[in-house]
């Protein structure tokens, strides 16, 4: 498993590397965007831990820059949060975690385990298909068509949508989808689905501000609607 | 001869009936004055010797031998005689000489006449036939009377002639007299009737000019005495200034009583004395003595005063400088404008001019009241002018904008930086001119929420709220002119354009601070993680070290995180409509606060029944943090063993939920108690010193509950514990 740590501040990033090679992972450490993404295409990490400010190019923006080719999992570490705008505009750029400094080295790790146990687990145990002509979701080879167009989604959005479709016509409370798509660790992170249904429902609703296929269910959490042979 | 015979009878006889009807309208007009009076006397005896005289002349040309020719002769001597007393009585009151010699004088006249009388008529009546020869002695007699009252009367003319203001009079007493002189010419001449001739139209002047005196120059005075009170009156109307007035009044004063010059002084607080005006004297001529002038005496007494020869009559210090030279009469009057004294009127005749007496006096004071309420008028007006001068520099030099309208919210005043305001708020065209009372103030600028605005006057009597324009914003407070129903509004803008930047660069401060904190933080924490999985476990002293070094870590980042959680709350902008079950927030707050709690070994009994089903506004997640805060606070002063109440109420407030976070801890002294939701107040509180906190908890705390509405207070007493209690607006 190979781990991408971008960080200016070197105490931090020597840190955490050292860190995660105890635990076994694979490490390469950057100290700023541009040389954070070059290490990206050379290296190809399973993970990318993103901070924020950083000189140069900021955490934000490298993020969407991946974005823009890959799915790999992006964990942000931040020290710039103050309100749950800031961490909605991490997730909201592409980021699959978004970590508030300071943080626990213990729970750092949990958090990377967990990250990459959500994106490892995305292709097995799943076998539905699904197709009502408008979406169109193979989630053995995650793949998903809108309107005959093949979308990405981030292994976050791939496993939320996997979830929701797996209890299609139930309600999966907020709860539950926290627990099964980041973790338990993630219990209390409440904003999280909120920030990725809304993601989700951007790349495969027809109009995301009257969703047909993902539901909310006032205070409870959310649904997803099969629409097969609805045309 | 004849012709001056008939000259005569024609002059006689035109004279005596004119100075009758004259003497008829004095009577008829003012019978009790004693100058009518002594000139009744004086024509009736005048009267008498010219009657006798003509009819002396008439009989002596249709027979000039007979009896009664001589017994006219005899008579009319006695009647020139008369004359000469009569003339004497009519100059001595004219004069008005009431002295103790002149009364004598007076007294033994009249006895004189008497005697004068018996000698003469008693030859007269014994023998009639020797009148020829009583003639001669008869002649000799009223020269003696002429001598001794014409001369004294003409003494008197001439001395004390200023006394007398008509010329005319002057002129026909002198005129009379020398008649009268012509008389005593030798009979034989026969031009002893020229005199009767001259005497005759010394008479009709005379009584001409005393019917003017007495009857015409009064009314004229008081015409020009109505024209001075209205020439002051106009002044006041005018609302003049004061230097205008008391010009005006000197100047009026002089001109109506004929004086040479007149002067104004005003009277200040402690009878303090000042020049306001002169007129037709220069100012080097007076001077205020210290103590004792006409006008401190005036000021002192309150009374007004009459110096007829100021020279002579005036005992104090002088007023004027050289005065021997040029000071007669003098006059001073105090001004009085309600019971106050506010000037002295100070009038001046020359020396060889007119004499003031009891009548100017008494017209001056009449004059005087209208000058005191015009001069006391102008004061007023020109304080009051003063005044609004000086609040109108006040307002047109404050920086802030200032805006007064009619009800009808029409602009009746603003100050330079109100029309910079305005200016930029209006359309260019509009934008040259605002002319007060015409132009409304511009939409934009009232307050958007109309109910809130009369609620708020209605009950506070101002409404404040803030105004956005381009890049400025402003507070803006009005409040009604007086009643807004007639007189309109008024509006203080105060720009905090300047303040928000502030605080904007406050907050941006903090947040760097905070971002700057935490990294090196995240280093420290990353490392001592690093570092605690390298070292001997075994080893009690490292571990204890780095223990104590993480401790004092997490305190520095719960108080970054109290300082973060204040800004957080500050930067978002409306406190959205959530309603949330507020047991179900309790209860999530219990869950997280129990193992503190535990830990303190401090109970905490939660008693929510009455919260049941019931709503509360707010977001759950900040009331969460509020309700932690509360709690951990009420678990961090009670001692060990101690209890917190947790408990809810609806009893307090319509619409509002309560919830009491009761302790038996330490208690809040009372002098403190406002200030403990102030940032960083920390309480000094011996036992507790080894409690960390930031001193952000409750300042936090108070934030959240009112951006949602509600209130928070406090009931304690040092040692028997603390009642935070919490009002929330409930929910639907």
């Amino acid at each position: 498993m190979k781990i991408l740590i971008v960080d200016d501040e070197q105490a931090i990033r020597e840190a955490l590397g050292r860190k995660l090679r105890r635990e076994g992972f694979e490490v390469s450490l950057c100290s700023d965007g541009a040389e954070g993404l070059r290490a990206f295409h050379s290296d190809h990490p399973d993970l990318v831990i993103l901070d924020i400010v950083m000189g140069g190019m900021d955490g934000l923006t490298v993020c969407r820059r991946i974005r823009e080719l890959a799915d790999t999992p992006i964990m942000m570490l931040s020290a710039q949060a103050i309100t749950e705008d800031d961490v909605i505009e991490g997730l909201n750029a592409g980021a699959d975690e978004y970590l508030i400094k300071p943080v626990r080295l213990n729970e750092f790790v949990a958090r990377v385990r967990a990250i990459l146990r959500r994106s490892q687990t995305m292709s097995s145990d799943v076998e539905q298909n699904y197709d009502d002509g408008y979406l169109s979701v193979d989630l053995h080879r995650r793949h998903v068509y809108v309107d005959g167009m093949k979308v990405h989604l981030t292994p976050t959005e791939f496993k939320l949508l996997a979830v929701l479709m797996e209890n299609s016509g139930r309600v999966v409370s907020q709860r539950d989808l926290l627990e099964q798509v980041w973790g338990r660790e993630y219990i209390d992170d409440v904003y999280y689905p909120r920030v990725y249904i809304s993601q989700l429902r951007r790349k495969i609703e027809p109009d995301a501000s009257n969703p047909i296929y993902i539901l909310t269910e006032h205070r409870v959490g959310y649904r997803f609607e099969r629409r097969l042979s609805a045309d | 001869m004849e012709t001056l015979r008939i000259l005569t009878l024609l002059v006689s006889g035109l004279a005596l009936p004119l100075s009758l009807a004259f003497l008829i309208i004095l009577l008829w007009f003012d019978s009790e004055k004693s100058s009518i009076q002594s000139f009744s006397l004086f024509i009736f005896l005048v009267f008498f010797w010219h009657g006798t005289k003509l009819l002396y002349e008439v009989l002596s040309v249709v027979d000039s031998t007979s009896e009664l020719v001589f017994v006219f002769s005899a008579v009319s001597d006695i009647g020139l005689a008369c004359a000469s007393v009569g003339l004497y009585v009519f100059v001595t009151s004219l004069i008005v000489a009431h002295t103790r010699l002149l009364r004598f004088a007076a007294l033994s006249s009249l006895s004189v006449i008497v005697v004068n009388n018996v000698i003469l008529l008693r030859p007269l009546f014994n023998d009639l036939a020797f009148q020829v020869n009583v003639n001669a002695p008869a002649v000799g007699v009223s020269v003696l009377y002429f001598i001794i009252f014409n001369v004294v009367s003409l003494y008197l003319l001439i001395r004390y002639r200023r006394k007398i203001y008509s010329r005319g009079l002057l002129i026909g007493l002198f005129v009379f007299i020398v008649g009268q002189g012509f008389s005593f010419l030798n009979p034989q001449l026969g031009i002893s009737s020229f005199g009767l001739l001259i005497s005759g139209i010394g008479i009709i002047v005379t009584s001409f000019s005393i019917v003017r005196l007495e009857l015409i120059d009064p009314l004229e005075e008081r015409i020009s005495q109505v024209q001075a009170i209205q020439q002051i009156s106009l002044s006041i109307m005018q609302r003049s200034t004061l230097e205008y007035v008391v010009s005006e009044a000197v100047e009026a004063v002089v001109k109506w009583l004929d004086a040479s010059a007149a002067v104004v002084y005003l009277v200040g607080g402690h009878d303090q004395i000042e020049l306001a005006s002169r007129y037709e004297i220069p100012e080097q001529m007076l001077q205020l003595s210290n103590n004792q002038g006409v006008v401190r005496h005036t000021v002192k007494d309150k009374k007004s005063i009459l110096l007829e020869n100021y020279v002579r009559d005036w005992s104090g210090e002088s007023d004027f400088v050289l005065e021997t030279d040029t000071v007669g009469s003098v006059m001073s009057v105090p001004l009085f404008a309600q019971n106050d004294i506010v000037g002295v009127l100070l009038v001046i005749s020359g020396r060889r001019s007119k004499l003031f007496e009891k009548r100017d006096l008494g017209l001056l004071e009449q004059l005087s009241d209208q000058v005191a309420v015009a001069i006391s008028h102008s004061q007023l007006y020109e304080h009051v002018a003063r005044s609004h001068a000086q609040l109108h520099t006040v307002l047109e030099s404050t920086y802030n904008p200032v805006i007064a309208t009619t009800p009808h919210l029409k602009i009746m005043f603003c100050n330079p930086s109100a029309k910079n305001l305005i200016y930029q708020l209006m359309p260019h065209a509009e934008a040259n001119m605002i002319i007060y009372g015409e132009k409304r103030i511009p939409r934009e600028f009232l307050p958007e929420h109309l109910n809130e605005f009369f609620q708020s006057i209605h009950k506070d009597g101002t409404y404040t709220y803030e105004y956005n324009f381009a890049d400025s914003a402003y507070v803006c407070r009005v409040a009604p002119l007086q009643s807004a129903q007639t007189d309109g509004w008024v509006a203080v803008l105060n720009d905090i354009t300047k303040l928000r930047e502030l605080d904007r660069m406050k907050n941006e401060m903090v947040r760097m601070t905070s971002h700057d904190l935490k990294n090196p933080i995240q280093a420290i924490v990353v490392n001592l993680d690093l570092l605690r999985e390298d070292i001997d476990p075994e080893d009690t002293e490292i571990v204890e070290s780095v223990d104590n070094i993480e401790k004092q870590i997490d305190r520095m980042s719960r108080i970054i995180g109290s300082i973060l959680d204040l800004e957080r709350l500050e930067m978002i902008k409306d406190g959205y409509l959530e309603v949330n079950s507020i047991s179900d927030i309790l209860m999530q707050t219990v869950d997280e606060i129990e193992s503190y709690a535990k830990d303190k070994s401090i109970e905490l009994i939660v008693d929510l029944d009455v919260l049941s089903n019931i709503n509360v506004q707010g977001d759950f997640e900040q009331l969460k943090r509020a309700f932690v805060n509360l709690i951990e606070n009420a678990i961090k002063f009670t001692p060990k063993n101690g209890t917190v109440w947790i408990e809810g109420d609806t009893s307090a407030l319509p619409n509002m939920v309560s919830v009491k976070i009761r302790d038996t801890g330490v208690g809040i002294p009372v002098e403190i108690q406002d200030r403990i939701f102030d940032r960083f107040f920390r309480g000094q509180q011996s036992q507790f010193e080894h409690v960390s906190g930031s001193g952000l908890g409750l300042s936090f705390v108070k934030s959240i509950v009112e951006r949602y509405g509600g209130s928070i207070s406090i009931d304690s007493k040092p040692d028997s514990g603390s009642c935070f209690t919490v009002e929330l607006l409930s929910g639907i």
